[in-house]
């Protein structure tokens, strides 16, 4: 039996395990682990197993992830959300389909403090949607409004899904993170172009909001200050070289409990909830990445990436297509599985072939991360549609599902845009360097 | 039996409590690095160790608990739509493996503590004895695979029942 075709049976066993609920870190440890010890030796194996927890669990670069989930986690529970929404609402709310229209750009104003899509779509989702059935907007396009413009949490950065990119396939975070930002600016523009069609077609979907003063507009804008400044810091401190990611991450995290704290609005339970929250993801996340380095281990033994990566370049398709290829089957992924798991399963299988066929692995991760935006809204799986059922539990599922048709449409147009000008994605880390 | 999960997962969430804790440490020292650094000139000696050895508490200590609230994700879209029945023999199944999975995978941790303490590792730059972060990590691995356990008695238990 060759090396390939282990591999091949090794990966067939690991989706049969996914399938039958086995939780996903396992899953790879598991396969990895026996795989491994097939290909190689057992005692080989064996000492993978022992080193992999411990060194995955104490490396500093993999600090960055509970870090800026905290930060995310932080901003979730201290109201800095509502001040957001105030203000984009101020500004844009007595326009038609207003209210949601500074729904998404508030959630773009919290997605650059937040790297989460679905803290994003929650926090912005107890604020958002109250007040879009206030002024009796349609609850598709409410929820679906909510439950889209969650995901620019991962494109505006910072970004969970960048950082774990990043240490997957060895890019510059800081770059990644820049990279996503003029991205995530157009993926909003489209998502606020979108409502504004809609609702001149159909203005029974968003009846604009009252008017408010130029005053009142003024003032709003204090709301959002000190969010700028932590952007600015975190954002612009990485970019600028002044820190690690890890580093932007704990100034991050720390700048979020000091504006929580001056502003009085983390309490006791909010601070508990939100380390717990964080402790939550931030293991499940790293165990993820512990166990898909055993498995990654399995796969570059097993050649599977590079024979991939052969057979790619020998194919007579354009890049294009195989490209194209890529993104569908990432878009599939994602549609089925937890759209992060399914990224840490398969990019080292797949980043290889994106380089060989010459396209820059920085904005292929601006792609993945739009690609991860469409898995987080699709059905059956999709993550953040969860979440605001969750907080609108009387709203069919099939209600917000067909709400997002529209956002997804313009990840497609984002995509394809990025396709035709991948300098969008590509000039602020080219002007970092 | 109850008594028994009780403890358990008891202290799966007090370690959760200090890995929260050990993770305000870390980015306590991360800024206090940062700001020593940019404004005083002179970092903190030893960030990168001492961000890296709490590392292990903060995710070692983590992840029982994460399994006790069932924060592993799974994929339920195929299970679902089987039987309870099928869905419990399906558990036993899995929980069994996984069981034996973590069981292996904390003898190995502790062999490999075992190795770091006979050579005497040391972080790189402040010199501090690896052997206690790998013994987290090992109780951290433990308390996974105990709390699976648990989870494997329970399954078999509701398979019994039926």
């Amino acid at each position: 039996m060759s090396n390939v075709t282990v591999g091949i049976i090794g990966i067939v066993i690991m989706v049969l395990l996914m399938l039958f609920r086995m939780p996903i870190a396992f899953t790879m440890a598991l396969v990895g682990f026996l795989g491994f010890a097939f290909l190689t030796s057992m005692s080989g194996s064996l000492y993978l197993l022992s080193t992999a927890f411990y060194f995955s669990f104490t490396s500093y670069t993999m600090m960055v992830i509970p870090l800026f989930i905290l930060m995310g986690e932080v901003a979730f529970h201290s109201g800095i959300s509502k001040r957001l929404y105030n203000t984009a609402y101020n500004w844009l709310g007595a326009i038609p389909g207003g209210v949601a229209i500074a729904t998404i750009a508030a959630c773009a104003g919290f997605a650059a403090i937040c790297g989460s899509s679905p803290a994003t779509a929650a926090t912005m989702g107890t604020v958002a949607l109250p007040e879009m059935k206030k002024y009796k907007y349609d609850t598709s396009f409410a929820t679906g409004t909510v439950a889209a413009g969650g995901t620019l949490g991962i494109l505006i950065p910072p970004s969970i899904v960048l950082i774990i990119y990043g240490i997957q396939t060895e890019q510059s975070i800081g770059k990644l993170f820049i990279a996503g930002l003029l991205p995530g600016i157009l993926l909003a523009t489209l998502f606020i172009l979108a409502l504004l069609v809609m609702c001149r077609a159909r203005p029974f979907l968003g009846p604009p909001a009252g008017k408010t003063s130029f005053i009142q507009k003024i003032k709003s804008l204090s709301g959002t200050v000190e969010m700028l400044i932590l952007f600015a810091l975190v954002i612009g401190g990485l970019m600028i070289g002044w820190f690690t990611p890890t580093e932007a991450g704990g100034v991050g995290a720390a700048g979020a409990f000091i504006i929580a704290l001056a502003r009085r609005q983390l309490n006791w339970q909010g601070f508990k909830e939100s380390l717990l929250g964080t402790m939550r993801t931030g293991s499940m996340v790293l165990l993820i990445i512990a166990c898909a380095m055993i498995f990654s281990r399995f796969l570059t033994m097993s050649r599977i990436p590079m024979a991939l990566a052969d057979w790619v370049g020998g194919l007579d398709a354009s890049p294009l297509v195989i490209l194209l290829c890529i993104m569908l089957i990432y878009f599939l992924g994602g549609c089925f599985m937890d759209a992060l798991s399914f990224l840490i399963v398969t990019i080292n299988i797949f980043f290889p072939v994106v380089i060989e066929l010459g396209y820059n692995g920085i904005w292929f991760g601006v792609i993945i991360v739009i690609l991860m935006e469409t898995g987080a809204i699709t059905p059956p799986v999709g993550l953040n549609v969860y979440v605001i059922k969750g907080i609108a539990p009387d709203v069919p599922l099939e209600t917000i599902f067909r709400g997002i048709v529209p956002f997804l449409v313009m990840m497609f147009v984002c995509i394809a845009i990025l396709l035709v000008f991948p300098n969008i994605a590509l000039i602020l880390p080219g002007l970092a360097q | 039996m109850s008594n028994i999960e009780r403890i358990i997962n008891t202290i799966s969430r007090w370690i959760n409590w200090i890995a929260a804790t050990a993770l305000i440490a870390v980015m306590c020292v991360v800024v206090i690095n940062v700001v020593g650094r940019g404004f005083f000139e002179t970092p903190l000696k030893g960030t990168v160790d001492l961000v890296s050895l709490f590392g292990g508490v903060v995710l070692g200590w983590a992840i029982a608990y994460t399994q006790v609230k069932k924060g592993h994700i799974t994929i339920e879209i195929l299970v679902e739509r089987f039987s309870k029945t099928t869905q419990n023999i399906i558990s036993v199944v899995v929980y069994a493996i996984s069981m034996l999975l973590f069981a292996i995978i904390t003898w190995q941790t502790v062999k490999f503590g075992i190795k770091t303490f006979e050579v005497g590792e040391l972080s790189e730059v402040i010199r501090i004895p690896e052997t206690p972060f790998v013994a987290v990590v090992a109780i951290g691995c433990l308390m996974l695979t105990l709390v699976l356990l648990i989870d494997l008695i329970k399954s078999i238990l509701t398979v019994v029942k039926k």
